[in-house]
């Protein structure tokens, strides 16, 4: 019996405890309520009770069920057992469904084809009674299907068991595989898989197979099996581990690709490298590597679109899933930003057009009064004494103050480190004369003060009516701060936080466990099935286990891609000693027997259902001999005599009058 | 309780009483009034018959133009108009004010609306109303006349009213035939839970030639209790105390005795010459005078 670590003397205590509370139940009667009322001479003839009731239980026979119903109960819980059966082990099963699964070796059979063969082999020596879990040899270990003694179910499920393109985790899987198997008597834990594991995953195996040696409280350990496929010189693989993009930081359109290969195999080969931007060709060229090298390979393209570049190489090898990798290309737009200039010759206009000029991703023009524009600018830049009304684009106004322009100058502090525009700004060395009165509006950021005291807002960020404006409460010639590298890095900070940035960089992300910067509603992956993903504050989680790009929906139905490309693969291939190769010990079965469980909870059923009956027809039974007492009181004799029917049926009648 | 007087009686219920008027049955002879309606023949404006003169009849009443037809007097008469003293006995005893769960208003309340509505009737036929309250004896008397402008010290004095004592239902009628000797319309409005009965009260209204009309007013609750299990039950009047077992059964058995009760009641009306009304507190009083006692002939 299962007593739930009570001891039966404790169970009997409980039995009692709650036997004497359904007594209680039993005994008690309800306090009677208390009423005025207007005359007590109609309920002369009511029953009356003249005297404390006596406490007695009315039903003994329903109470004595339902002491009878907690004890069931209280068996069925305890889930004691009747006769002899045997009853097998548990065996984990850890079947590797990892990207190397899915090698094909020339003139071979796959490698998962050849596993679901070891799989199978393994479960026909297993007894029927064994209760076999199967588990992918993966990080998390997924179940592939629970503990069961079907073993029909099992071979239908390691037959149907794909490949994913995620790497192994074989120490990982192993270590959960036998938290599985804890607390049972000696299971069996059997890998079968290529083997291919990480310098640290094959340290860890080693560790692994060291704790097996030693014993643990919660059990014997169990037997550890390892089924492995392939061997050493059959992997002829060569892989695409890495691409990289970087933007040239002096040619916006023009692109730096960083390609990493990987000869897996243990000879010389060349690949050839081809590469593609949505289908078009940009070239191809040989690549030698020599046996295990990783090596990189560099390319240099000009491209001002966007799009999906794709890395392929060839001759076909044993894994067809790292011959090829994408990478999304963003798509490069410069910034326009038109200076309003007050009139004539403007040095403001023209010193800042210098300084706008050297920022390659920046295409400005000079807006004199009267002049129409050159298209709706992304940026405008206004110089002047007031803010107008309201504002028509992203803007950055320099604001000059009423006073003389050698006035005395006020050092500008307190930059702000959080704001995008005055990340990069750590100078204190800036200087300004005749600045600005600025107010700062709800919403405002402030993002430089003067050092007064209290300080004076410099400059401040404010969004209004879609629009982002910095505004710079002094001007430019009045201080030393175009003189000074913070200017500039304040203007790319200022035009960066207006308009976004432009991205830099591209790099291909691995398959596994991802973080991308949410919020996100929907994954869907190259295979169009939904990724389920977990939110982690703003960005999600998730495992990509196909290459290919990812298709992310955000809220509103904004689409991006996220591109996912094989990582580079553990290539060190791992012994099984001879115990780890030999067969299936023969375990003695240990004879248990059945649950009677359900059997205590009907017969529970049945009780509570008998003590129902018993109760409800108790009450009726005593209601049926109260009646006659009522009719034969004698406190109805004052009245003057009886109705007849016809007088009682109108007499019920409300509001009656008699004439 | 004290009741605002806003709320006895609403402006379209006192606008729809004014086609109503309150029956009398009795012959009430030296009560003669402007604009009564009666059985009783004598002078008025309603010309009821013709009889042959005979000696000391009023010659003013002869018809002349039956003389010169026929050559023999003949005498009209008239159908008497009465005036007839209208005295509303309301019972402001404890009981008349016992809440009941579930219960929309007070008897006492349902009563103050009777009493106002009838005095309103009176009113309207220029008729002299008394609104006598008593309890375990009679209270101080409101006597009111002249018309309907009269109906708001009605109203006022009903409002101030409150429920306390016990009934005295005997003691009450015997002082009030003390204080009030002439004849009239008495309508007595009670719950007539009275310890001592009321066979006397109403023997004695009878033998005194009033036209009497008991309105007994009792709530739903009070014909049929809906509580149920163990209840301690307290008489707000006496005190007394029972415990009582309440089940389907025992209700049915109370309800039973309490239309006996209130059939017996019925009967001693009736058989002293009276009428007699039933009022139950969640039936609207409008529908009840309107409907219940028009067809009952206590108003037309």
């Amino acid at each position: 019996m299962n007593w739930m670590t009570l001891s039966p003397l404790e169970v009997a205590a409980i039995w009692a405890g709650l036997g004497a509370a359904a007594l209680w139940l039993y005994l008690h009667h309800r306090r009677p309520q208390r009423r005025k009322v207007s005359t007590l001479r109609f309920w002369a003839s009511v029953q009356a009770v003249s005297q404390p009731r006596r406490r007695k239980v009315r039903e003994p026979w329903a109470l004595l069920a339902q002491v009878l119903f907690i004890l069931l109960l209280l068996l069925a819980l305890a889930n004691p057992r009747w006769g002899i059966t045997t009853e097998g082990r548990n065996v984990v099963i850890l079947f590797d469904t990892s990207i190397w699964s899915q090698a094909r070796p020339a003139g071979e059979t796959p490698w998962i084809d050849r596993e679901r063969a070891e799989a199978l082999r393994v479960i026909d020596s297993l007894p029927a009674a064994d209760h076999v879990l199967l588990l992918r040899a993966e990080a998390d270990a997924p179940p592939i299907l629970p503990f069961t003694t079907d073993h029909a179910a099992l071979r239908r499920a390691i037959s149907g068991v794909q490949s994913s393109s995620v790497p192994t985790d074989v120490p990982r899987a192993l270590d959960m595989g036998r938290a599985a198997l804890a607390g049972s008597r000696r299971g069996l834990l059997v890998y079968v898989g290529p083997g291919l594991l990480s310098d640290e995953q094959a340290h860890n195996l080693d560790a692994f197979r060291a704790s097996l040696q030693t014993p643990v409280e919660n059990g014997p350990q169990p037997q550890f099996l390892m089924r492995l496929v392939g061997n050493d010189a059959s992997i002829d693989d060569r892989g695409i581990t890495r691409l990289s993009l970087r933007r040239d930081a002096a040619q916006p359109n023009r692109w730096h690709l960083l390609t990493q290969l990987k000869n897996y195999s243990a000879a010389k080969s060349v690949v050839v490298l081809k590469l593609s931007i949505d289908g078009q060709t940009l070239g191809q060229h040989a690549v030698a590597l020599d046996a295990d090298e990783l090596g990189n390979t560099e390319n240099d393209f000009v491209w001002d679109k966007g799009g999906t570049l794709e890395a392929e190489i060839g001759p076909p090898d044993a894994l067809d899933a790292d011959n090829r990798a994408v990478v999304h290309l963003p798509a490069f737009r410069s910034i326009h930003v038109a200076l309003f200039a007050a009139g004539g010759k403007s040095p403001f206009a023209t010193n800042l057009l210098s300084v706008l000029s050297s920022n390659p991703y920046v295409d400005s023009e000079i807006v004199f009064p009267g002049m129409p524009l050159n298209g709706p600018p992304d940026v405008a830049i206004y110089q002047g004494t007031s803010l107008p009304e309201n504002p028509a684009y992203n803007s950055i106004y320099f604001l000059t103050g009423p006073g003389p322009a050698d006035s005395h100058p006020v050092r500008v502090t307190q930059w702000n480190p959080q704001h995008p525009v005055t990340r990069w700004v750590r100078t204190h060395d800036i200087s300004v004369r005749n600045p600005a009165t600025l107010t700062v509006s709800p919403g405002d950021t402030v993002l430089a003060s003067t050092d007064d005291t209290p300080p004076q807002p410099l400059i401040l960020a404010r969004e209004e009516n879609g629009h982002r404006l910095l505004i710079v409460g002094f001007d430019p010639h009045n201080s030393n701060f175009p003189m000074e590298s913070a200017f500039p890095l304040l203007m790319a900070g200022g035009l960066e936080w207006m308009t976004h940035s432009v991205d830099e960089a591209a790099d291909a992300v691995a398959t596994g466990e991802l973080d991308l910067p949410g919020p996100v509603n929907r994954i869907v992956a190259p295979s169009g099935k939904d990724v389920p993903f977990a939110r982690n504050g703003a960005s999600v989680h998730l495992l990509a286990q196909e290459t290919g790009v990812y298709r992310v929906i955000a809220p509103g139905g904004v689409e991006t891609s996220v591109a996912i490309n094989t990582p580079l693969l553990p290539a060190q291939r791992v012994s099984a000693t001879p115990a780890e190769m030999a067969g299936v010990e023969g375990e003695p079965r240990q004879a248990v027997g059945s649950d009677l469980w359900r059997w205590a909870v009907l017969l529970a059923m049945i009780v509570l259902w008998l003590e129902w009956w018993l109760y409800y027809s108790s009450r009726e039974r005593q209601r049926t001999v109260e009646t006659p007492e009522i009719s034969g009181d004698a406190s109805a004799q004052y009245l003057d005599g009886e109705m007849d029917e016809t007088e009682e049926s109108e007499y019920r009648k409300p509001n009656f009058v008699a004439r | 309780m004290a009741t605002n007087s806003a709320l006895l009686l609403d402006r379209e219920f006192l606008k729809t009483l004014e086609q109503v008027t309150l029956l009398c049955r009795t012959n009430l002879a030296g009560a003669v009034g402007p604009e009564h309606r009666s059985r009783t023949r004598g002078p008025g404006m309603e010309f009821a018959d013709y009889r042959r003169y005979s000696m000391g009849d009023d010659p003013r009443s002869l018809d002349w133009s039956a003389y010169l037809r026929l050559g023999k007097l003949f005498l009209k008469i008239y159908e008497t108009e009465q005036h007839i003293p209208v005295r509303i006995l309301l019972d402001r005893s404890e009981s008349m004010d016992c809440e009941s769960p579930g219960t929309a208003e007070s008897k006492f309340l349902y009563a103050q609306r009777l009493a106002a509505t009838f005095t309103y009737l009176a009113l309207l036929h220029l008729d002299t109303a008394a609104v006598i309250p008593f309890a375990d004896r009679l209270n101080k008397p409101l006597i009111v006349s002249g018309g309907r402008d009269r109906l708001w010290p009605v109203l006022e004095f009903l409002s101030g009213q409150s429920a306390g004592g016990g009934t005295n239902l005997f003691g009450s009628v015997k002082e009030f035939m003390g204080n009030f000797t002439s004849r009239g319309i008495v309508i007595l409005i009670s719950d007539f839970f009275d310890e001592q009965g009321c066979q006397r009260s109403v023997e004695m209204l009878r033998s005194a030639g009033h036209d009497f009309v008991l309105l007994q007013v009792h709530s739903a609750e009070e014909q049929r209790p809906t509580a149920s299990g163990e209840l301690i039950l307290e008489d707000v009047e006496t005190g007394a105390q029972r415990t009582v077992e309440c089940s389907p059964q025992s209700t049915a058995t109370y309800e039973r005795r309490f239309l006996e009760f209130s059939s017996r009641l019925r009967r001693l009306a009736l058989r002293n010459g009276g009428r007699y009304a039933r009022a139950v507190t969640n039936i609207p009083y409008q529908e009840f005078v309107l409907k219940s006692l028009r067809s009952g002939q206590v108003l037309a």
